[in-house]
């Protein structure tokens, strides 16, 4: 809708209410809307709608919003939800690490000396089991399997092991 | 860093952000979260959710800004960012409560109820029903610039339209609403 005969453009019109217009252009707006009724019908159903929407949104203020009791319970919430979704990030970054060195290690340890030694390592490390590894064990977990693969394969193989360990230490830790 | 020690130095939303973003620590979060609780719950209030669904919606938006805070580019336009993911949460909800109810009851629900995001019965019965008489993009546009106050750089920057159109948008569901209202006076 605007006034075919002076063809103020939306843009413009908003531009005006919110007195961004400038001095000139506003002046032309402020005629037309005093000697055309039809830009004076625009200009007073802009007014109308702005007024009930600002009471409107009075009213709206009167909300509380939260609580001090409801921020601490969102707060709880959310900061629970990051937590397991940290840790199980952590755990899939875990699973696929030892994954990764089981597939390494089997072919020159065997699959009974890999065991044993990841076994070994995660005793160590205090932990249950190899899933019940944290985030935080992982480097720990490294350092003890490197240790145990030293002893057995010879210290080149258990430089292979922490090199290719690193990104995945990097990964477990975060 | 523990949060008494920023505190009291970074007060405004924009200090916290930038606090969030260039350290993400769960201090710094805790933090921005502060600033932001009341005003999700009031975004969500004024598209009628009751408190708790309202409290529920703020968890999932604060949840995505630790997850995905990656993704705000322009720090300037976060009240854009933050919006536009309000804005995918409610309609989600809306989403899900309308998949379940179809499962529940085909016959007996009118499942376009559930299309738009109806309007806050604060301003009067009238207005009420002038607010209901819009469609859906006419209320969001005007709750986004009325409500939430968005200008429309902003405004544009949610919807993902250019700021002209925002305006149009703007400018034509005044001169709607205003008709409806004037429409109810007579009545």
């Amino acid at each position: 809708m605007s006034c075919l005969k002076h063809g103020h453009s939306a843009e413009r019109w908003i531009d005006f209410l919110d007195g961004r217009l400038d001095p000139h252009a506003a002046d032309r707006m402020n005629k037309d809307i005093g000697e055309c009724s039809h830009c004076r019908a625009i200009y007073e159903d802009l007014r109308l709608s702005r007024a009930r929407l600002e009471e409107w949104n009075a009213s709206l203020a009167l909300d509380p919003g939260a609580t001090e009791a409801s921020e601490a319970r969102m707060h709880r919430a959310i900061m629970a939800r990051i937590r397991m979704s940290q840790a199980a990030a952590a755990g899939q970054a875990i699973a696929a690490g030892v994954r990764e060195l089981r597939a390494i290690l089997e072919p020159i340890c065997g699959s009974a000396t890999t065991e044993g030694a990841i076994q070994s390592a995660v005793r160590q490390c205090n932990a249950a089991s190899i899933d019940q590894l944290q985030g935080s064990q992982w480097e720990p977990f490294v350092g003890r399997l490197g240790s145990t693969i030293d002893a057995i394969c010879g210290a080149a193989v258990a430089l292979w092991i922490r090199e290719i360990t690193r990104g995945i230490q990097w990964e477990a830790g975060t | 860093m523990p949060l008494y020690a920023v505190e009291d130095t970074v007060t405004t939303e924009q200090e916290r952000l930038e606090l969030f973003l260039t350290t993400r620590t769960e201090e710094s979060f805790s933090l921005l979260c502060a600033s932001l609780y009341s005003r999700l719950i009031r975004y969500f209030r004024a598209r009628s959710c009751d408190q708790v669904t309202a409290e529920d919606l703020t968890q999932d938006v604060l949840f995505t800004l630790y997850r995905k805070a990656y993704t705000i580019r322009r720090p300037q336009l976060f009240q854009a960012w933050l919006y536009k993911v309000a804005h995918n949460a409610l309609l989600q909800r809306l989403r899900s409560a309308r998949r379940r109810i179809q499962t529940v009851s085909q016959s007996e629900v009118r499942t376009d109820a559930w299309e738009s995001i109806p309007a806050q019965p604060a301003g009067g019965h009238d207005f009420e029903e002038a607010m209901a008489a819009l469609n859906v993009e006419e209320r969001e546009i005007l709750l986004l610039r009325f409500a939430d106050g968005l200008d429309y750089q902003e405004i544009a920057a949610t919807l993902g339209i250019p700021v002209g159109t925002a305006k149009w948008r703007v400018f034509n569901s005044k001169l709607k609403l205003a008709a409806e209202l004037r429409r109810g006076g007579r009545k």
